[in-house]
């Protein structure tokens, strides 16, 4: 991480391989730069030598058998690490925890090396970076712009090559869509093959950790040794060698798209531009592309917000507000507090819907191999944002609010860039376990990117 | 009426499809027991048997059969047990029309305690159901009808549904084979939602076999239905025992402390009996700590799925809450208490009780749990004195089935001296319905070889 500001997973393997650099160098280039740091990304961090003292002794363990040796990582401030306080982004709610989270057990395990914690929309509820007692979140091209959230210091983390890669979470789409505006790659992987174990959920349900990386490579070999069935996670799900790649031909996937009249972008024709770009190459030398109908996935995002799984965040937060109704922002609590509206029996019409939509898109998914949206269908500057912030919420997760709901995979990656610095990005959706699939999907799209 | 002995004298010329159905028609003309709520015309069915194909081509070639009458048959009235909520139902339930398509023969609609809200067979205006063996108790239900015309060899099988025991209670009351398929391995479309989540239809016959060969017209995966589920297939037999490795089984049964028989000396010696069978007929019977059964329950009837009730009929009950049976109305509108919030709160208990029961299988090495299907029996007039209270003591072996995603089969083990029939429930985890009723079908021989406990046949 000297010549290279923002160095990727594989890369730094690569030059310890060769023997030019040390973790202990990395590591202290890592605090060099979250010193001087001035955008909020980090609620806190360890202490400098402790994690000196993890790089030393990565001196006695081998590259071969630790798959991310000396790769320095950050995680959102709702997943546990013991020497860490967790806060959700609230600092009223801060705890400190007895135990690590069980992915981010996996990561130390396989050599990674934890800097800290980021900052987020608080109790993981917005897709903005505005909504953060510790700071607002700016997009690293234009901070004027949004960065995206939930997971917005994840994405600011990573993007300003503080770190090679960060853990978020994402229910709605908030690993993917601060990964989208930041020139990130977003993994969203299959509920339950990370652990929630440790984690602050939005909806227990539904949430997932996800991944951000500069390279579809790295997001796969960073879910892949984060995930693994955890019996103490009452929502993991068995699941073998996801991110493994048996003959399929990227080349030859057949893509469906919104057909036109379902596709939003808010009246941002450079977006709309941006994606008919994607489309075009999709056509060109990738696949066969179809347009269907979208909406099946529609109907699914709009259940989520105004539906009765706001009611579920009530579950893990409901008590924590009640009592200190003050101490929280108050878009997010006026958004929890909807959830106290829903009766048990509008949750169980709801969950027999959405079942009948999941088999909908099942059959959907029975023609395509995976479905290619853009991740957000326009960008917000930051005082557009706080003008209207339920409006943009929902106008955000148009393309995201579906996908863990209708128990899909996805993977976002940038593919183009807006005027004013932020880029655009799209999401390659597909059922789940298709990780392997979506990413190989997502890595032709990726490289032919250029920023 | 047995299917496999139907089919064989079918095939030898012995009888046709004509004389089976002048014989169901001439029986039901005689029935005392209520039960049916409505019946086809003798005419229709006979044309039905006349357009036959042959038994070759139908595995259910001229078997007469009785639909729940919460399940839908074209052309006619569906009423879930309740007179005002009737309509005519355009099209058959999936279910009826792959049946229908096998060769059976569709005589009619079964009574029930309405909406499925029960496990008696009393809480109907159609009348009371009665048992089989002796009229002053009480059938069990809600799948009343249908169990008790089985029983007394109207039809060869009869479809109910099963959300809390439906299917299983009235089964082993009668002295007959209740089949709890897998939930989502036979459609419900077409079926009127009691906890719309946890539904399934039920199976009555005779026996295991003729039960599971029911299940193989009738599983598979159905588009429109939501809880229906692709990755279940009762055609796939890859793993499962057979032969001499079904006497080698280890069967789980409630360590004692749990048992109940609410003060039934008689059934609890039933069940001792039986569990000797068991540990004769198919091998090691080890006790299993049973809280995270009762605990899930608890979480039935003392949570929010009773608003999943609610939710299915909720403009019904909201509109003509007169035209309810009084009970039933109670529970229903008991769902109006719980809110979204709470919901997601069970849900998340509920995944973690299923975390328990996978972890007990697994720590125990179990190939099945087996526990009694009820632990007592009441008279009607038993019932009619505390009607909530005595229905969920009949609960307490069914209750948490579908809410642990588990198969099961009641069979038959012994009988009451009033006459009742006492059995016995084999659980399994989902999608072993076939080894279930292959288990099942190795405990009646036994159980019909020893003489003992079958004396009053």
């Amino acid at each position: 991480m000297h010549s290279d500001h923002t160095l990727g997973v594989s890369d730094l393997l690569a030059r310890y391989e060769q023997g030019d650099t040390t973790p202990r160098s990395v590591v202290n280039e890592v605090y060099r730069r979250v010193s001087t740091d001035d955008s909020n990304a980090w609620i806190a961090t360890r202490e400098k030598s402790d994690v000196l003292a993890d790089a030393e002794a990565l001196s006695s363990a081998s590259i071969e058998e630790n798959p991310l040796y000396g790769v320095p990582f950050g995680i959102k401030d709702n997943i546990d690490y013991s020497e860490l306080p967790t806060s959700a982004g609230c600092p009223a709610y801060t705890y400190t925890p007895d135990t690590t989270a069980t992915v981010v057990e996996k990561l130390i395990d396989a050599g990674a090396l934890l800097i800290g914690k980021t900052n987020m929309d608080q109790f993981a509820t917005g897709l903005v970076g505005t909504r953060s007692p510790y700071g607002i979140c700016r997009n690293v091209y234009n901070e004027e712009f949004i960065s995206g959230g939930s997971s917005s210091g994840s994405a600011i983390a990573v993007a300003s090559g503080h770190v090679p890669f960060a853990l978020g979470t994402d229910t709605a789409g908030s690993g993917r869509i601060p990964a989208a505006f930041n020139g990130l790659v977003g993994l969203k992987p299959t509920r339950g093959l990370l652990s929630n174990s440790g984690v602050v959920p939005g909806c227990a349900s539904l949430s997932c950790v996800s991944v951000l990386t500069q390279t579809v490579d790295d997001a796969t070999l960073v879910g892949d040794v984060a995930a693994g069935y955890d019996p103490t996670d009452r929502y993991a799900r068995h699941a073998d060698e996801v991110f493994e790649l048996t003959s399929f031909d990227a080349e030859t996937a057949r893509i469906g798209i919104p057909k036109d009249s379902d596709l939003e972008f808010y009246r941002n024709s450079e977006a709309e531009g941006l994606f008919a770009d994607v489309c075009t190459e999709m056509d060109n030398s990738l696949a066969t592309v179809r347009s269907i109908d979208f909406s099946v996935f529609e109907e699914a995002s709009d259940l989520l917000y105004n539906g009765p799984w706001v009611a579920e965040r009530l579950t893990t937060v409901g008590d924590f507000i009640k009592e200190h109704p003050d101490d929280i922002d108050h878009t997010v609590r006026g958004i929890i507090r909807d959830g106290e509206m829903y009766s048990a029996s509008d949750a169980f019409d709801a969950f027999h819907r959405i079942e009948q939509l999941r088999k909908d898109a099942a059959t959907q998914f029975e023609e395509i191999d995976a479905l290619v949206v853009p991740t957000v269908g326009t960008i917000y500057t930051i005082e557009g944002e706080q003008l209207h912030p339920l409006e943009i919420n929902s106008e955000l997760g148009y393309y995201t609010n579906f996908v863990n709901l209708l128990d899909l995979s996805a993977v976002s990656v940038p593919t183009g860039k807006y005027d004013a610095g932020p880029t655009f990005s799209v999401s390659v959706i597909g059922e789940a376990f298709d990780e392997a699939r979506i990413a190989a999907i997502a890595e032709k799209l990726h490289t032919r990117y250029e920023p | 009426m047995d299917i496999n002995e139907l089919q064989q004298q079918y095939r030898t010329g012995e009888r046709t499809p004509a004389e089976t159905v002048t014989e169901v028609f001439d029986h039901i003309e005689t029935d005392e027991t209520n039960a049916w709520i409505s019946v086809r015309p003798e005419s229709a069915v006979r044309s039905d048997a006349k357009n036959l194909a042959s038994p070759a081509e139908q595995p259910l070639y001229g078997v007469p059969f009785a639909v729940k009458d919460n399940i839908d048959c074209a052309g006619m009235d569906t009423t879930a047990g309740c007179p005002a909520y009737a309509y005519e139902a355009e099209a058959d339930a999936t279910v009826v029309s792959k049946l229908v398509d096998a060769g059976a023969l569709l005589i009619g609609k079964t009574n029930l305690d309405q909406f499925a809200s029960g496990l008696v067979g009393t809480r109907t205006p159609y009348g009371v159901c009665r048992n089989v063996h002796n009229t002053e108790y009480i059938s069990g239900g809600s799948s009343s009808g249908s169990a008790v015309a089985v029983g007394q060899g109207h039809v060869a099988f009869a479809l109910g549904t099963d959300t809390a025991g439906s299917g299983r209670i009235p089964a082993a009351f009668n002295g007959l084979v209740g089949l709890k398929p897998t939930r989502g391995m036979v459609s419900t479309t077409g079926v009127v939602p009691a906890c719309e989540s946890l539904d399934c239809v039920a199976i009555f016959a005779h026996s295991c076999r003729d039960a599971l060969r029911v299940e193989e017209v009738a599983a598979g995966f159905d588009p429109a239905d939501p809880y229906s589920r692709r990755e279940l297939s009762l055609t796939t037999t890859e793993g499962e025992r057979t032969g001499s490795e079904l006497s080698k089984l280890t069967v789980g049964v409630p360590d004692p402390t749990a048992l109940e028989f609410f003060g039934d000396d008689e059934a609890e010696a039933l069940y001792r009996d039986t569990v000797e069978t068991v540990r004769r007929a198919v091998g090691d019977v080890v006790t299993v700590d049973f809280e995270v059964f009762t605990k899930t329950a608890e979480l039935l009837y003392g949570g929010p799925w009773v608003a999943e009730r609610l939710s299915a009929v909720e403009t019904f009950v909201s509109e003509q809450p007169e035209t309810i049976h009084p009970v039933v109305r109670e529970i229903l509108t008991g769902g109006r208490e719980y809110s979204a919030t709470q919901t997601f709160d069970s849900l998340h208990t509920l995944k973690r009780l299923k975390r328990r029961r996978e972890k007990l299988f697994a720590t125990h090495d179990l190939d099945l749990l087996a526990t009694p299907t009820a632990g007592t029996i009441y008279t009607i007039e038993e019932v009619l004195e505390k009607p909530i209270k005595r229905n969920s003591t009949l609960g307490y072996y069914t209750d948490y089935v579908n809410l642990l995603d588990l198969a099961a089969v009641a069979i038959p083990t012994g009988e009451f001296d009033a006459g009742p029939g006492f059995g016995l429930t084999l659980l399994g985890e989902a999608g072993r319905d076939r080894f279930l009723a292959t288990v099942g079908d190795k405990l009646t021989s036994a159980t019909a070889n020893t003489g003992k406990p079958a004396a009053h046949q």
